[in-house]
């Protein structure tokens, strides 16, 4: 008969590794770290620039001043690119969107928005060297915001196949149903989209894995200033009142976002800083990009609208490379105008503009094929969308978590 | 994964800095895991693997850690298992530590009874006496409660109890009962 203290003993005993053994792979440490960093390196998390319109009652009585900060924009007397002008109209019509009716008390504007995010994940049940499988995760993003600028902004990610999430393609659905429908970590966005006894996630061949199933990779692409999330996210808006400090002369800004000196919040550093970003690492300043990071951060804010809408289409216009790409179909069948952007090399951001009042319809994170990143499906252009924002229109309603409109009043 | 579309945290971009550190404080724990689960050729394809993977999500993760790497580590040597095609490894007897105080055919027991454990009994009872894991960080590795793992983990000790009593029992009763046995004419 066994007793306890044995039994723990001969378990321990049953340990294969030798010290031998142990000792050789440790001198293999440098050989595996070479192969790691031989792997492409991972595609950064980057928050993505895009216009969201917050408008907030200060917008009404200020039109007239971003009127004029859009004309003291204009580069004088120098032709403008086709693209360019698109964002100035853009621009123009961001200071005539402030027409939106004002708001008694108790009052929001109400809109809601489609975010689309590509991820990609891999099965214990697929080959080694298999390709990933592609998911397109839906969500709605809701947001109520007052006069005051208090409010609320709130994304409820889709269940899995449900409102728009999908796999990427035909093949990528039938790869999965072949391999048994292995778990989907891409398609457990909601909370009612439970890990367990969900037939979207149920794999029979893994009844004990890990909260009813595991996939051995998962690639998410953030963007947008926000991840798609396990389950509803909310998050309350205050009304801001530091952007007031802000100066309004646009280079003085340039200059200011150049410098790091703008944080999220619109409060200012007194000088030069390393990018409110993060992603400088240790770089004084802000990129091009991190400097959008901050606008977009910035537009949040609601009394910030008037002052800084046009500054981001100004700050697009003026990004080399920018160009107007024509009339083109935004996600929800809405005609614009399309004008890509290019980020950095293997990154563009395309924005789809109304093409009548500017107004701006879609954002779009596109990234190279050959990246590496989770890519909604390779595209002719060498580009594949990444991360999607489709606005809806802003009507009003009589208090956050209501979605009905009200009539003007 | 959080939303915010205030949030005041940065966004993240992955630190290759950081991500060296990282490796180099679990490279230890990580090398002993898989060289205890695939064999010696797949070594170091596996625990690259598994820091691949890392890398990969090691700006996003909420919380990089030792137990979050053995996840990864999991998922790679299933992988490979599948790739190779074959169970397990079961410890062959020039690997037994043995104790000198035990004797063989127990240790032998425990051996063929730990092979016929269930692959997560099995997996259990390595992060307990192979790893020397504790409860909580078997929790984050596995996915389960602490709790749950505790049920478990007494449950996979007297199945293996019961299995080494029961080879016990069988060799005794396969031991011959005439002691003189006829001679053949």
């Amino acid at each position: 008969m066994t007793t306890d203290s044995n039994l723990d003993d001969m378990l321990r005993s049953l340990d294969p590794l030798t010290e031998e053994l142990d000792q050789s792979n440790e001198l293999r440490r440098g050989e595996v770290w070479a192969a790691v960093v031989a792997e492409p390196a991972p595609v950064p998390v980057r928050t993505r620039v895009c216009r969201h319109r917050l408008i907030g009652a200060s917008s009404l009585v200020t039109v007239a001043a971003a009127v004029a900060l859009v004309i003291g924009l204009l580069p004088g007397t120098a032709p403008l690119s086709a693209a360019a002008a698109a964002l100035q109209h853009a621009a123009l019509a961001d200071a005539s969107s402030a027409t939106l009716p004002s708001l008694a008390s108790g009052q929001y504007y109400y809109q809601q928005s489609t975010v689309s995010m590509v991820c990609q994940f891999a099965s214990p049940l697929m080959g080694q060297n298999a390709k990933n499988l592609t998911y397109v995760s839906d969500g709605t993003m809701q947001s109520w915001t007052s006069g005051s600028g208090a409010g609320q902004v709130t994304i409820t990610p889709s269940t899995a196949g449900a409102n728009g999430s999908h796999f990427a393609t035909v093949q990528d659905e039938e790869r999965w149903v072949a391999l048994g429908k292995p778990f989907n970590p891409c398609a457990v966005m909601n909370s009612s989209n439970a890990l367990n006894n969900n037939p979207a996630n149920d794999n029979p061949q893994n009844a004990e894995g890990t909260a009813g199933g595991y996939a051995v990779s998962l690639l998410l692409y953030s963007g947008f200033g926000f991840n798609m999330g396990w389950s509803t996210q909310t998050t309350q808006l205050a009304a801001g009142t530091s952007v007031n400090n802000l100066p309004d002369n646009v280079s003085q800004i340039a200059s200011m976002l150049a410098n790091g000196e703008i944080n999220f919040d619109g409060s200012v550093s007194p000088s030069p800083q390393v990018c409110p970003s993060g992603s400088g690492q240790g770089t004084v300043g802000c990129s091009t990009f991190e400097q959008l990071q901050v606008i977009e951060h910035l537009l949040q804010l609601p009394d910030a609208s008037a002052k800084f809408g046009s500054v981001l289409y100004q700050v697009l216009a003026q990004m080399p490379g920018a160009t107007l790409v024509g009339s083109v179909t935004d996600p929800s069948g809405r005609v614009g105008k399309g004008v890509v952007i290019p980020i950095d090399q293997n990154e563009k951001l395309e924005v789809i503009l109304d093409s009548a009042t500017g107004a701006l319809l879609s954002c779009t994170a596109l990234v190279a094929d050959s990246t590496g990143a989770p890519l909604a499906m390779p595209s002719a252009s060498g580009y594949s969308p990444v991360a999607q924002v489709t606005f809806g229109p802003i009507s009003v309603v009589q208090g956050v978590g209501t979605t009905s409109s009200s009539s003007a009043p | 994964m959080k939303t915010n579309r205030r949030r005041s945290e940065n966004a993240s971009t992955p630190c290759q800095g950081q991500f060296e550190t990282f490796y180099n404080d679990h490279f230890r724990a990580i090398s002993r895991y898989v060289a205890r689960r695939i064999p010696a050729s797949s070594f170091d394809g596996v625990v690259a693997a598994t820091f691949v993977v890392a890398w990969r999500k090691f700006a996003t993760a909420p919380n990089p850690s030792l137990a979050w790497l053995y996840r990864i580590a999991s998922f790679e040597v299933a992988r490979e298992r599948e790739l190779l095609g074959r169970q397990p490894q079961t410890a062959d007897l020039n690997d037994l530590d043995l104790i000198d105080t035990t004797p063989l055919e127990d240790v032998l027991d425990v051996s063929k009874a730990f092979s016929q454990l269930t692959e997560s009994d099995a997996e259990l009872l390595r992060l307990v006496y192979w790893e020397n894991l504790s409860r909580n960080e078997i929790a984050d590795v596995l996915g389960l409660s602490v709790n749950a793992v505790n049920v478990r983990y007494h449950r996979a000790l007297d199945r293996v109890s019961g299995a080494v009593n029961r080879l016990a029992s069988t060799a005794r009763a396969d031991q011959p009962t005439n002691r003189n046995p006829k001679e053949k004419p």
